[in-house]
C-alpha cells in the first residue's frame, strides 16, 4: 500500500514516435485508478515499466518514499496479473498462489494460511489441488488475481485482464475485483480499452492518448466534463457539430473553426409538429433507428449534419417513426460543450 | 475414388520406405538365421544357432556397455552444451536469428567422414590443442586426445549436436515468456526463475533432445571407428568389422538387430515415461 507517482515518464521504441511521452501521473494511497485509453496508446508500456519489464527511458517512478525507476523488478514487491493470466502451467492454483511468499522465504505454516485466505478471498475453495488447465477462464483469472495479491503488493497492477471473459463472467468478476482491491486497501492501478470497466470499477480514471494524460478525474468527470476533445469522443457517445452554426454551447455561440458536442441521450427527440423547447434545435428527416433495448437511438440527417438522439426503449416517442419521417431535434446549451476543432 | 486419394499421395513415400528400410531389415533378419561353417561358408538355414553364439558371449555383453556407456556420455554431454545455445536462439529477437541457427546446425552439411578428420588435426599429438598446451609449457608430452575414449567422445558429442539443438527448439514450445515474467514480479530473482520455471517447463524438450542424442550415439558408426583408432569397441564398429572383416554376416546380422532391438526398447521406454508424466 503505497502512493505510486510517475514523473516525466518516455520510453520509445526504434525510431517511431515514444510510445510513452512525458508521462506524468499520480495515484494516492488505496486508490483504484483507470488507465485508460485506446489501444497503442502506450498504457501497457507504461504499466510493464511500472512493474520493471521495460525500463524506462527517462523519468521516474516513485512508490511511497521510495524510488523504483532502476530496481529490478524481483524486489518491487508489485502484483501483476497478466492479460493471458500467465500462470505456471507446471503447478497446481495452490502452487501459483504460495509461489510468491515462497520466494519472500514465508514459514510453510504461514504460507498455507495466507494461500488459504486468498484461495477463499476469491472463492476458489475446493479447487486449490487442479492445475491451471483443469480450471475456466474465469477460475485462472481468479489464481492469478489471488496470486498477485497474496503477496501483499505495495502496488496491484491489472493489464486488461478481463478482456479474455465472456460478458457476464467479466460483469461479475468487475464488482469480485472492486470488493478485493477495497478489501485490502490496496493502490491499484487498472489499465484497459474498456471505458465502461473502467468507469464502473475505478475511482479515478486517466485518459491516455498518444502516449500522453489527457485527462484524470472520478468517472463523472471526464463523463460529464471531458476536458478534451479527444476525451469527449472517446468516452461514450457524441454528436459533434462543425462551426460554424447557430448553436449555443455552454462558453459560448459556437464559431469557425470549432467542434460543438452533446450526448445523444441530452437531445431530445420532438414528433413533426411539436414546439421546440431550449435553445438549440435542429430538424431533419430519419435515416436510421438502431433498437438497443434499454435504449433506442434515432439518427436524423439535419442541416447541422448528422445527429443522434437517444430515448427509453420504453418511451412511446420512436414507435411508429420511419426512415426518412421528419422529426425534431431539441437540447440545451448547458449539456453542448465546445473545443477547438 | 475420393476415398483413395490419401493412398495415392502417401505410395511414393511408403514405397520408398519398404524398398529402402524395410526389405534390408527383413534381409538381415533373414541372414540372422542363416549358419556360419567353421570353414567360414554361410549355410541356408533356419536357426537360431547364431544368436546362441552371440548372447554366450561376454564379449556382447562388453560391447553393450560400451555402446550404452558412451551414448549416455555423449547424449548427456550434448543436451548439456546444447541447452543454452537452443535457449538462445529461441529467444533472441536479434534479426541475425536465423543466420545464428543456420551456424548452429552447419555441422550438419559437412559429411561425418570430413569432420572427423577435421577433429584429427584439431586433437592429434601435433594438433591444435597440444601444439599450444606444449607451447605454453603446460603439459610435457602430448595429451593423447584421439585413438581412445576421449576422442570419440569429443566427436561423437559434436556430431550430434546440432540433432540435439534441434529437438530442443522443436520441444520449447511451452515455455511462455510471460510466465516467466510472472515469477519475477513474484519475487523470483533470476536463477529462481530459471530453476523454478523455465526448466520444469523445458523438461520435455531436454528429454526429446537427449533422447535424440543417445538414440543417435548409440547406432554412431563414424566417429567410435576414426576416432576410437581400434581401440573403442562398441556394437556398430563389431557388427562392420564382423561384417567386412570376419565376412561372417549371420553374426554381424544377429548383432545388427541385436543393436536395433535395444534402441527400440529405449524408444519405447520414452514413450512409456512421457505419457505417463503427461497424464
Amino acid at each position: 500500500m503505497a502512493r505510486l507517482a510517475l514523473e516525466g515518464l518516455t520510453k520509445a521504441y526504434g525510431t517511431a514516435p515514444p510510445a510513452v511521452d512525458g508521462l506524468t501521473l499520480e495515484a494516492e494511497e488505496g486508490e483504484f485508478l483507470a488507465l485508460l485509453g485506446p489501444s497503442g496508446c502506450g498504457k501497457t508500456t507504461t504499466l510493464r515499466m511500472v512493474a520493471g519489464l521495460v525500463p524506462a527511458d527517462r523519468g521516474r517512478i516513485r512508490l511511497g518514499e521510495e524510488d523504483i525507476t532502476a530496481a529490478p523488478v524481483h524486489t518491487r514487491g508489485i502484483g501483476l496479473v497478466f492479460q493471458s493470466y500467465a500462470l505456471f502451467p507446471h503447478m497446481d492454483a495452490v502452487g501459483n498462489i504460495g509461489f510468491g511468499l515462497e520466494m519472500q522465504g514465508v514459514p510453510k505454516a504461514e504460507r498455507q494460511a495466507r494461500v488459504a485466505e486468498a484461495l477463499r478471498l476469491t472463492r476458489l475453495e475446493g479447487l486449490g489441488h487442479r492445475r491451471p488447465r483443469e480450471l475456466s477462464g474465469g477460475q485462472q483469472q481468479r489464481v492469478a488475481l489471488a496470486r498477485a495479491i497474496a503477496i501483499r503488493p505495495r502496488l496491484l497492477l491489472l493489464d486488461e485482464c478481463l478482456s479474455n471473459l465472456d460478458a457476464k463472467l467479466r460483469e461479475e468478476m468487475r464488482g469480485e475485483i472492486r470488493d478485493i482491491q477495497r478489501a485490502s486497501a490496496t493502490t491499484a492501478l487498472f489499465v484497459t480499452h474498456d471505458q465502461t470497466e473502467a468507469l464502473s470499477i475505478c475511482d479515478t480514471v486517466a485518459v491516455m492518448h498518444r502516449g500522453r494524460i489527457e485527462q484524470r478525474g472520478t468517472p463523472e468527470e471526464i463523463y460529464e466534463r471531458p476536458a478534451t476533445r479527444f476525451v469527449a469522443s472517446f468516452i461514450g457517445r457524441m454528436n459533434a457539430i462543425d462551426g460554424p452554426a447557430p448553436v449555443m454551447t455552454r462558453e459560448g455561440p459556437l464559431g469557425a473553426g470549432e467542434t460543438a458536442m452533446v450526448r445523444p441521450h441530452r437531445v431530445r427527440l420532438l414528433r413533426e409538429g411539436a414546439a421546440a423547447e431550449g435553445d438549440n434545435a435542429a430538424s431533419g428527416t430519419v435515416r436510421r433507428i438502431t433498437y438497443i433495448g434499454d435504449i433506442v437511438q434515432v439518427q436524423a440527417a439535419t442541416p447541422l449534419g448528422p445527429l443522434a438522439a437517444e430515448v427509453s426503449g420504453a418511451s412511446p416517442l420512436w414507435r411508429g417513426l420511419d426512415v426518412g419521417a421528419p422529426v425534431g431535434l431539441a437540447w440545451s446549451s448547458s449539456d453542448t460543450l465546445r473545443f477547438p476543432a | 475414388m475420393k476415398g483413395a486419394l490419401p493412398f495415392l499421395l502417401l505410395a511414393p513415400a511408403l514405397l520408398a520406405l519398404v524398398a529402402v528400410f524395410v526389405v534390408p531389415i527383413a534381409t538381415i533378419g533373414r541372414i540372422a538365421l542363416y549358419v556360419s561353417e567353421g570353414s567360414g561358408a554361410m549355410r541356408e538355414a533356419v536357426a537360431l544357432d547364431t544368436f546362441r553364439t552371440l548372447f554366450a558371449d561376454s564379449f556382447t555383453w562388453e560391447l553393450t556397455r560400451n555402446s550404452a556407456h558412451l551414448a549416455l556420455l555423449c547424449a548427456s554431454l550434448a543436451t548439456l552444451i546444447a541447452y543454452p545455445i537452443a535457449l538462445f536462439l529461441f529467444r533472441t529477437e536479434s534479426r541475425f536469428r536465423p543466420l545464428l541457427a543456420i551456424l548452429a546446425v552447419a555441422p550438419l552439411l559437412v559429411s561425418s567422414v570430413v569432420r572427423v578428420v577435421g577433429w584429427l588435426v584439431v586433437l592429434g599429438d601435433q594438433g591444435l590443442i597440444n601444439a599450444a598446451l606444449l607451447s605454453l609449457g603446460l603439459v610435457d608430452r602430448a595429451v593423447p586426445l584421439i585413438n581412445n575414449w576421449t576422442g570419440v567422445v569429443i566427436g561423437l558429442t559434436e556430431s550430434v549436436m546440432p540433432y540435439v539443438i534441434l529437438s530442443l527448439l522443436a520441444g520449447f514450445g511451452r515455455l511462455d515468456r510471460t510466465v516467466e515474467e510472472a515469477a519475477a514480479t513474484l519475487g523470483a530473482p533470476p536463477w529462481r526463475v530459471f530453476l523454478r520455471v523455465t526448466l520444469p517447463l523445458s523438461l520435455p524438450a531436454i528429454a526429446l533432445g537427449w533422447l535424440i542424442g543417445f538414440v543417435l550415439s548409440f547406432s554412431a558408426f563414424v566417429s567410435p571407428k576414426l576416432l576410437g583408432g581400434g581401440r573403442v569397441f562398441v556394437l556398430a564398429t563389431e557388427i562392420y568389422d564382423l561384417a567386412m572383416q570376419a565376412v561372417d554376416w549371420p553374426a554381424a546380422a544377429a548383432m545388427a538387430l541385436y543393436a536395433l532391438s535395444l534402441t527400440l526398447l529405449v524408444l519405447a521406454a520414452y514413450t512409456v515415461l512421457t505419457r505417463r508424466v503427461a497424464a
